[in-house]
């Protein structure tokens, strides 16, 4: 480039640094509080107090694009939220959990209004699931849109409220990095009512804890199979187990109880010189098991292990068993 | 909600997310805000924008805080953003630019600047990012061609036809001779 081009760009870079008026960090925390009511105390996992798109909406004002805000003017002054719904937006909030245990990428919480938008920006292309929570009485319809335009609908569902929330759960897949839109739309009972929160998470990082049903019917299948060595299994996330032994023949059986079906891969693998089983080992046998709410056994299946491997059992629950049901297994010498 | 004061070595650590987001912010606010302006030509528009992208920042720093260039981070979203508002906004930017106060202590824009402005602004968006991207942000060719997800030589192909129009607009010796 020109010396002179050169010149007049560091000229504007310069003069134009020297005009730039920065709000200021402090200011960014005033707009993300009050955005959000998310309170900046230590280490808290996010106490919301306040929502502006929420109770802004509760008058009935049209939707809007929650997009910046004129951050060299002060915040306007917004209707402070009744203590019922401070409660329930409370409620919904603490029901986000905790993001040091379960990471999230994006999280927030409001009172539920009949129509509420919420722009996501800079999601990263990834598989996700969004878990909304509703506090309070009423339904909400859920509806995740592409982009920061059109109608291209990701995922759309209802979610129940109650005192106790229960998340209504949608998968999506983000195709590309960018944005996503949220939409609330709270029914009459739950519109100004119940208070919401919704969190994004990566579906790769969930981490569900298992639920007592699982846990039952784990402790169910294991009963079923009896004897020592049994172990038990809960399916909130697909697992991959190690099992070592010295070589030789085996009887390896399963039981699951619950809804849904299980599939087992097993295969045998190398043992590396670190301890480490190898995951690429050979498929030794592939099981697809319909499980019953009373449990049911897979007859015994013969497998032979040679020196220096051992067994790694793969299982994969499908929907209908992700977390409802429980699984057993054991490998006792042929 | 975690009842948090009986965690000892909480407040430390807010106080270290707190110190690093205010670095980062006196650090970064104005060259950032100075980029977008040379993009879009209106510097409160690029003052909100880059508040805004801070703001995002905030609200989930402690991920990006973690991340390995949190400057990146913020870059992406508030041209994402700008580009997202620009072209919503576009055909109403010149009347509200108008229309904005609180510039009334700023000397306007010298004859230069004003020439400089407008002549990124006629180029094309991909060459114009590209030349504010590499001088006034200082990226390297690779850095762009990432962000832009195009190959290095389509960038270098970007800046070279840039640097030749620039140079023919705001370069008098080069008025009839091309660019150097």
């Amino acid at each position: 480039m020109s010396e002179h081009v050169d010149k007049l760009l560091t000229d504007l870079r310069t003069e134009a640094l020297g005009e730039v008026k920065a709000p200021g960090a402090e200011q960014a925390r005033r707009t993300v509080r009050r955005r959000r009511g998310i309170a900046a105390s230590a280490g808290t996992v996010l106490a919301v107090t306040l929502i502006l798109s929420g109770v802004a909406l509760a008058g009935g004002r049209p939707p809007h694009d929650p997009a910046p805000l004129a951050p060299t003017t002060e915040p306007s002054r917004l209707p402070d939220p009744d203590p019922q719904q401070l409660s329930r937006l409370d409620a919904a909030n603490r029901a986000l959990g905790d993001p040091e245990k379960q990471p999230w990428i994006m999280a927030t919480a409001g009172v539920v209004t009949a129509d509420y938008e919420n722009h996501v920006n800079d999601v990263p292309a990834d598989d996700y699931r969004l878990f909304v929570y509703c506090a309070g009485p009423g339904t909400v319809d859920v509806v995740v849109k592409a982009g920061d335009h059109g109608d291209d609908k990701l995922a759309a569902g209802t979610v129940t409220c109650s005192d106790d929330p229960v998340p209504g759960q949608l998968a999506l897949t983000q195709p590309v990095d960018g944005y996503l839109r949220v939409f609330l739309y709270g029914d009459e009972q739950a519109a100004g009512r119940a208070g919401f929160s919704f969190k994004f998470v990566r579906t790769a990082e969930i981490k569900d804890p298992p639920s007592r049903a699982s846990a039952a019917n784990a402790t169910t299948a294991a009963a079923l199979l009896g004897g020592p060595g049994v172990a038990k299994v809960t399916t909130e996330t697909d697992r991959t187990l190690d099992e070592r032994r010295p070589a030789g023949r085996y009887l390896a059986s399963f039981a699951c109880a619950g809804p849904g079906q299980l599939s087992f891969i097993i295969r045998s693998a190398r043992t590396l010189r670190d301890g480490t089983v190898a995951t690429d080992g050979q498929t030794q046998t592939a099981v697809t098991h319909v499980c019953t709410t009373a449990g049911k056994a897979t007859r015994d299946v013969a497998l032979s292990l040679p020196a220096g491997s051992a067994f790694t059992i793969t299982a994969e629950a499908d929907d209908a068993a992700r977390n409802r049901a429980g699984w057993a297994y054991a490998f006792r010498p042929a | 909600m975690t009842a948090t004061g009986t965690r000892p070595e909480a407040p430390t650590a807010v106080q270290t997310e707190a110190a690093s987001f205010d670095e980062l912010y006196a650090a970064h606010y104005g060259v950032l805000t100075v980029q977008l302006y040379a993009y879009f030509g209106d510097r409160q528009e690029a003052q909100d924008i880059a508040q805004e992208a801070f703001c995002r920042a905030l609200a989930r720093w402690r991920t990006v805080s973690r991340y390995d260039d949190p400057v990146a981070w913020v870059r992406r979203v508030a041209w994402n953003l700008a580009l997202s508002r620009w072209r919503r906004a576009r055909t109403a930017l010149a009347f509200l630019s108008r229309q904005r106060r609180g510039d009334e202590q700023v000397a306007g824009p010298s004859p230069e600047r004003v020439a400089v402005l407008a002549a990124l602004a006629a180029l094309p968006p991909p060459q114009r990012r590209a030349v504010v991207l590499r001088y006034l942000a200082d990226l390297t060719v690779p850095e762009i061609a990432a962000r832009e997800g195009v190959p290095e030589g389509t960038v270098k192909s970007w800046l070279h036809r840039a640097k030749a129009t620039l140079a023919a607009q705001l370069d008098p010796a080069d008025a009839d001779g091309g660019a150097r």
